[in-house]
């Protein structure tokens, strides 16, 4: 950025070069697309009403809360459940929160995105580990029905990359909340993928993912 | 009429929804930079600006009033954002099979240098922002500018230069910050020398 003209007859030539000593040193922030992107219109709205859904249940933060919530650590019992849940589900449209029966442990929010063959695509997973196995609810949003002859199917993936079937589906009906099982830890498997299957094309993944995310912050 | 940095910090912890929404109308659009210059998808960007706020919200009742919001909110921000950066590039690499692959976050002073642009290019009347913006990021001469706009030439060199000024004034600690940085680390939570918060 070099052709700055002063339209002043006050400016003086130190406050010229000030001015694009000052603008050059930033010049790759003023060039960051990040810097002129707008979030969504809605989302200012979808914000105020997660937090007013929150004040319901709590009408003011807790002195013990803290910016650690996020990361796991324990936060009171009356932060976790279905309101919560439910305000996240509807202002952020993605993003996992676990719980466990029987424990308050507090949960940890992750987001489950769509991937460039899903882009608008998103899902809030509740993982529950329950005495029979893992059952993953993901609440669907914005994912297209699967075409004729084809079908999503969930999966969890550990660390070496080794996958466990978790479920299919077909999203048919429009956005949905579905239920699917796994008998292995998440803890060992960590990673969430849902693929987009074709029938008559066997049992392994079909490497189309369109949904992903981690179930862990580990 | 406009609430005051100092006035809604104080207010924020607990506050109603005009409070909210006040906080997110002042800093909203900057958290946004932060997330969307770490995380570089604008979705992800939109959840963390989400979850910025809900954990802000939770964690106000120990955020001390007599401190300033807008660097608590970043830093609050850039960790929702590094957290969900992490968390996406790991499950690309994992899946991609290259572990090794993947890269760094921006550093602290590049992601606070965004966030103080971002505000300093708000604080800016719409019309000279416009300049701004396509003399930096569409990187267009004055006379495409002029045209863009349907403005005369003169006008769009005048605005520059006001705009030009005003974000000069605005951002030169940021520089003189920056500076210090690359000479000395920045001290956590150290926000009386100019630098970014932790």
């Amino acid at each position: 950025m070099s052709d700055h003209e002063p339209e002043d007859p006050n400016d003086d030539l130190g406050d010229l070069e000030a001015t694009t000593a000052v603008l050059d040193a930033l010049g790759p922030s003023l060039r960051d697309r990040a810097v002129w992107s707008e979030p969504p219109a809605s989302l200012g709205d979808s914000i105020v009403a997660a937090i007013a859904a929150e004040r319901v249940t709590s009408p003011a933060p807790p002195a013990t809360a803290d910016l650690d919530v996020q990361r796991g650590r324990r936060r009171p019992a009356r932060w976790l459940g279905a309101v919560a849940a439910a305000a996240l589900v509807l202002a952020i449209g993605a993003g996992v929160v676990l719980t466990r029966e029987g424990d308050e442990q507090p949960g940890e929010q992750l987001a489950i995105t769509g991937t460039d063959l899903a882009p608008d695509a998103s899902a809030t997973a509740v993982v529950d580990d329950t005495g029979a196995g893992v059952a993953i609810r993901l609440d669907l949003r914005g994912l297209e029905p699967a075409p004729e002859g084809q079908y999503y199917q969930g999966w969890l993936r550990n660390a070496e990359g080794e996958l466990v079937s978790i479920g299919t589906f077909h999203m048919r009906d429009g956005d949905a909340t579905i239920t699917l099982w796994a008998g292995v830890e998440v803890k060992d498997y960590p990673t969430l993928t849902v693929t987009l299957q074709t029938e008559d094309e066997g049992t392994g993944s079909s490497g189309q993912v369109v949904l992903r995310g981690s179930l862990t912050d580990a | 009429m406009a609430i005051d940095d100092r006035e809604l910090a104080r207010r924020f912890p607990g506050g109603g929804d005009a409070i909210v929404r006040a906080v997110y109308e002042r800093y909203g659009r900057a958290v946004y930079t932060v997330a969307l210059s770490i995380v570089r998808d604008q979705a992800q960007a939109a959840d963390v600006l989400q979850s910025t706020f809900l954990n802000a919200w939770r964690a106000s009742a120990n955020f001390d009033p007599e401190r300033e919001l807008g660097p608590w909110l970043y830093a609050i921000a850039r960790r929702q954002a590094i957290d969900s950066y992490r968390k996406t590039a790991r499950v690309e690499a994992v899946e991609s099979e290259r572990l090794d692959a993947v890269e760094q976050p921006p550093s602290i002073e590049r992601t606070w240098e965004v966030w103080e642009v971002r505000l300093a290019v708000d604080l800016l009347p719409a019309d000279e922002r416009d300049v701004v913006r396509m003399a930096w990021f569409e990187e267009l001469a004055h006379s495409e500018i002029a045209e863009r706009l349907g403005v005369p030439l003169g006008t769009v060199k005048s605005r520059s230069h006001r705009a030009h000024r005003r974000l000069a004034t605005l951002l030169a600690h940021v520089v003189d910050a920056n500076r210090s940085a690359a000479s000395s680390v920045v001290a956590d939570d150290d926000r009386s020398a100019g630098g970014p918060p932790a």
